[in-house]
């Protein structure tokens, strides 16, 4: 009996290897034509993942992007820093992207540089505004010029200096105006008609200050109708600043008051607003009924100490992007109360080296188009379904 | 000043006419001799007569061809047969082979579909190609006495090279196309740190950032994925010698790995060609194609077989690759009028096509096609291109530029007109020059010539003991010469000497050895009479007390009653020369200061009466 036991079992073993060199082709990571996977992916995810995007296209950008922004539905602008050298560069959103799903027949896939230049420093945001770019950097906030078709030629050129009393301010613009702060205290508005900065000095008295100078450090502005909505960077509160009469009209505050390096976004018709924490907090409200959030979200994060995790709203309104918390890029929708999962996980950037996504940004106008760029210099498109 | 210059050919900023006419040491070559495919007319030839009207053979030491892609090579029988060109022409083996094939295929299409008349014949692309020296790669070719060309391995195609050439000091790199990244049957370019005066690089995608050859596949698979899902018939026209070894694999693995069951097959003719092509020119494929052939045929793969033409009317979804690549004629074409009509089908375009052949027109939107027998085709099936052409982008040139650090850097055929930012990028990475010249502009490179100089270790050792210049006091020598050493200038005096074509400086002594001269000396001696009476040792004293106050006693020194020496170099003697005496004053030519300086002491002392 003992006998015949063994000998079945050596029978089972002998057909499942006889099986497995019969269809078990081995995997070469880097042979795949797909390579991107690594080995022990399930054959059945390949499909899912080419399923699962309508278009997808990546970039080698040979440098470390620090900011990215749409100049218009056609051009988009980065900031790369290779060591020493940091550029600035427009780049033509490849027809494949912008020409939408019912195109037809698009050639063009590649991102063409248009108009570029060298600045001093790292670029922490980006702002444009008719053919000028706005760069905050460590030594504060300058202007350059964006030549156009006609100019002879394609170098992007230093205007002014808007100023320099602030390291790595945030931006936000309006019809005319270009607003950067750091902290409370030095939230300044720069007139493109009339080239002059000028301190929204009513905002600090406004604001009481609980302790020192840094809790009222500034980490977002956005621009909303006449309103600036300004983030603080150590706590979950937002201040809605009205530009017209200078008042402060409403404060609102994030459930969670640890402290952490908070963000911010407001979706466009100002029926959201989102924080977003470095210890991992992600929390949505309806600006109407601020008692409860309609989202909220705890992230696992290893480094409570990163700053460049992002938060934005797509430009229709209703879904929510996350990054920096991992290699991840997550799509919420936060309109729909009942479903608390997420819409879409971008896990294109899977390269081993990467750590982290350093920033994303929705296309303006094509609906469920991001791009997404992780620190190894890898620039991606994706539209999901 | 020696200098360099560089005049690209033809009409118009539009790309795909290489054409690019270089002297350099007073040799003239002209590299590449392309065609442009959109135009009809003479302006898809360069312009010739830029150099002469007339017969080119004086004016042209050479040609050179980088690979058979008809934008490089296409105009080479008009030049060499119809304008006139006797001299040599230089092309690596595949190239030698495949020219001819391409060249005869346009051929037909312009004379026999466009019904061209004046454009070069068969026999005129036959002997234009006995014009042809073949070169290997890495090998050294002197087309004369002074010019020698050297082709390195560049991608792209098979057989494509990049052309090292030199004449006397001066040498440049024409990079042709090239490709920095191996992809799956091609290598990618390589060349050594030659360091040439000029690098000329094509810069067509030198402003783009290309998107991943894998997004780019991926596209490719889910189209063919999607079509042969709902049933559809996929045909994809290709040249034997192009991408379809790519896809192939591409698809073969992809259907592997999806456990896919639909046929796809390729034309025989397809198969032969590449095969016997591929077999020839084993050496310019990668390893993986190279380690395959032993084993078995190209062609053999688990999921594609070879098509028969009867299968075109089978029922159910397929893939075909098919031959000739712009479905101009042959099978390719055939199986499109039989499934062009259908939508479910799809034709995957993977490259450029020439006006007036089908796959053009297809391309450009047309949605019926007529044909010579008075039969037309619906066009209903989905056209998609894509395009797998392995080109060096911004990334790559900047890679090429790094690797093997040029003097200068030449960026031709670009679309854009503007480049200053890639030309700035360029000055400030490597800190050398970039031009840019449009179509028939001249480029003046000037190039320093470098000689190489040995300097002799005594002469070397001689001069670094020496006290740095500008220090003329000893009291400064002690703390500053021993840093100052290492940042002040010092001058190195010696002899340059030239020998069997090297050069050396070495010190003063050591030429006269070197060149078996004997050293001479020059020696003044000044008379001067003087009217001092009494002994010779009085005046000699005299003189010895005079100089001391005014050079220092430590210079002067007395050697006997008649002889002074000053600073061991410039003697005097005192004679007797009745009834006064006459003083000799002796010095070298090294000591005219010191001497000059004496005789105006002495003559200011002792006037003569």
């Amino acid at each position: 009996m003992a006998y015949n036991l063994q000998f079945s079992k050596i029978v089972v073993q002998y057909q499942a290897i006889t099986q497995a060199s019969v269809h078990h082709t081995p995997i070469k990571p880097n042979k795949h034509p797909l390579g991107i996977f690594s080995k022990d992916r399930a054959y059945s995810s390949y499909s899912e993942f080419l399923g699962r995007y309508e278009d997808l296209l990546m970039y080698d950008v040979q440098g470390v992007i620090s900011s990215a922004v749409f100049r218009n539905d056609n051009r988009l602008l980065l900031a790369s820093s290779r060591e020493h050298a940091h550029e600035v560069w427009e780049l033509s959103v490849p027809e494949k992207l912008t020409a939408g799903p019912d195109a037809g027949l698009t050639k063009d896939r590649d991102f063409r540089l248009i108009t570029a230049g060298y600045t001093p420093d790292r670029t922490k945001e980006m702002l444009v505004m008719n053919s000028k770019v706005v760069l905050s950097g460590p030594k504060g906030v300058c202007m350059y010029n964006i030549p156009s078709s006609s100019d002879p030629t394609d170098v992007m050129s230093h205007v002014c200096d808007i100023r320099n009393d602030t390291v790595d301010a945030t931006l936000a613009q309006s019809e005319s105006c270009i607003y950067s702060a750091t902290n409370v205290a030095n939230l300044t508005d720069f007139n493109f008609n009339t080239n002059k900065v000028s301190l929204l000095s009513s905002l600090p008295s406004q604001i009481s200050c609980k302790g020192n100078d840094d809790a009222l450090n500034i980490s977002s502005v956005v621009y909303r109708s006449g309103k600036l909505y300004i983030g603080l960077s150590e706590k979950g509160i937002t201040y809605v600043y009205e530009l017209g009469t200078g008042k402060v009209i409403q404060e609102i505050t994030a459930s969670d008051t640890s402290y952490g390096f908070w963000k911010i976004d407001i979706s466009q018709d100002e029926k959201f607003v989102a924080f977003a924490s470095s210890n991992g907090r992600v929390i949505v409200y309806d600006t109407r009924k601020l008692s409860e959030a309609v989202f909220e979200k705890k992230k696992e994060v290893q480094d409570q100490t990163i700053s460049n995790h992002q938060i934005h709203f797509s430009p229709s309104g209703n879904l929510l992007s996350l990054s920096g918390y991992s290699k991840l890029v997550e799509v919420f929708d936060v309109s729909d109360h009942s479903d608390k999962t997420e819409v879409f996980c971008h896990d294109g950037h899977r390269d081993g080296q990467i750590s982290t996504i350093l920033t994303h940004l929705w296309h303006p106008s094509q609906s469920k188009l991001v791009f997404s760029a992780d620190d190894m210099g890898t620039l991606q498109a994706w539209r999901f379904k | 000043m020696p200098e360099i210059k560089v005049t690209p050919l033809g009409a118009g900023q539009d790309v795909g006419r290489s054409c690019i006419l270089v002297t350099i040491g007073g040799k003239n070559i002209m590299l590449d001799c392309g065609m442009h495919m959109g135009y009809n007319d003479d302006r898809r030839f360069p312009d010739f007569s830029y150099i002469t009207d007339g017969p080119l053979t004086d004016y042209l030491d050479c040609i050179i061809i980088s690979h058979f892609h008809l934008d490089h090579c296409g105009a080479l029988p008009y030049m060499t047969e119809m304008v006139g060109y006797n001299g040599p022409i230089y092309m690596t083996q595949p190239t030698k082979a495949l020219c001819p094939v391409l060249l005869e295929d346009m051929r037909k299409v312009a004379v026999e579909r466009k019904g061209e008349t004046n454009f070069f014949t068969s026999v005129m692309i036959k002997d234009c190609m006995k014009k042809v020296v073949t070169v290997t790669l890495h090998e050294t070719l002197q087309v004369d006495s002074d010019l020698e060309i050297k082709a390195y391995y560049a991608g792209h195609v098979l057989g494509a090279a990049m052309f090292h050439i030199r004449v006397g000091s001066q040498s440049l790199v024409y990079t042709g196309d090239y490709n920095m990244t191996p992809d799956r049957h091609l290598g990618a370019a390589w060349i050594d740190k030659c360091r040439p005066d000029l690098l000329i690089s094509e810069s067509t995608y030198a402003t783009t950032i290309r998107d991943s050859k894998r997004c780019r596949e991926r596209d490719f698979l889910k189209k063919v994925h999607d079509a042969v899902d709902r049933g559809g018939k996929v045909l994809i026209p290709v040249f034997a010698l192009g991408r379809v070894q790519e896809l192939c694999i591409l698809l073969d693995t992809y259907w592997d790995r999806m456990n896919l069951k639909v046929p796809i097959y390729f034309t025989m003719g397809l198969a032969e060609t590449a095969n016997k092509y591929y077999r020839m020119f084993i050496t310019w494929t990668n390893q993986k194609i190279r380690r395959t052939f032993v084993h078995r045929n190209m062609f053999d793969f688990k999921h594609i077989k070879p098509f028969d033409k009867s299968y075109m009317d089978n029922p159910g979804p397929m893939v075909v690759f098919a031959t000739p690549g712009m479905l101009h004629a042959g099978l390719s074409l055939a199986i499109f009028k039989k499934w062009a009509s259908n939508a479910n089908n799809m034709v995957i375009m993977p490259g450029y096509c020439v006006q007036g052949t089908v796959g053009h027109k297809i391309l450009n939107g047309a949605k019926k096609i007529d044909f010579e027998n008075r039969t037309s085709v619906e066009v209903n099936l989905t056209v998609e291109y894509m395009s797998f052409s392995a080109h060096a982008d911004a990334k790559g040139i900047m890679q090429l530029i790094r690797h093997c650090e040029p003097k200068n850097v030449m960026l031709v055929h670009g679309e854009n007109a503007k480049m200053e930012f890639l030309k700035q990028k360029i000055m400030q990475e490597f800190n050398i020059n970039c031009y840019k010249p449009g179509n028939g502009e001249t480029s003046i490179i000037p190039v320093s010539i470098d000689l190489d100089v040995e300097v002799s270790l005594p002469l070397l050792k001689h001069t670094m003991a020496l006290p740095t210049s500008g220090c003329s006091s000893s009291s400064s020598r002690g703390n500053n010469t021993e840093e100052s050493r290492t940042k002040k200038q010092k001058v190195l005096h010696g002899v340059l000497i030239m020998k069997n074509n090297n050069l050396r400086i070495v010190g003063v002594n050591e030429a006269w050895g070197d060149l078996g001269v004997t050293a001479h000396n020059l020696r003044f001696t000044e008379r001067i009479e003087v009217d001092e009476p009494g002994p010779v040792p009085a005046l000699t004293s005299a003189l010895h007390t005079l100089l001391s106050q005014k050079l220092g006693s430590s210079q002067v020194q007395a050697v006997n009653e008649f002889q002074l020496s000053v600073a061991d170099s410039v003697f005097i003697n005192i004679q007797d020369d009745e009834p006064g005496k006459t003083i000799l004053l002796s010095w070298t030519h090294q000591d005219e200061g010191l001497g000059s300086k004496l005789l105006d002491i002495i003559k200011s002392n002792y006037k003569k009466s």
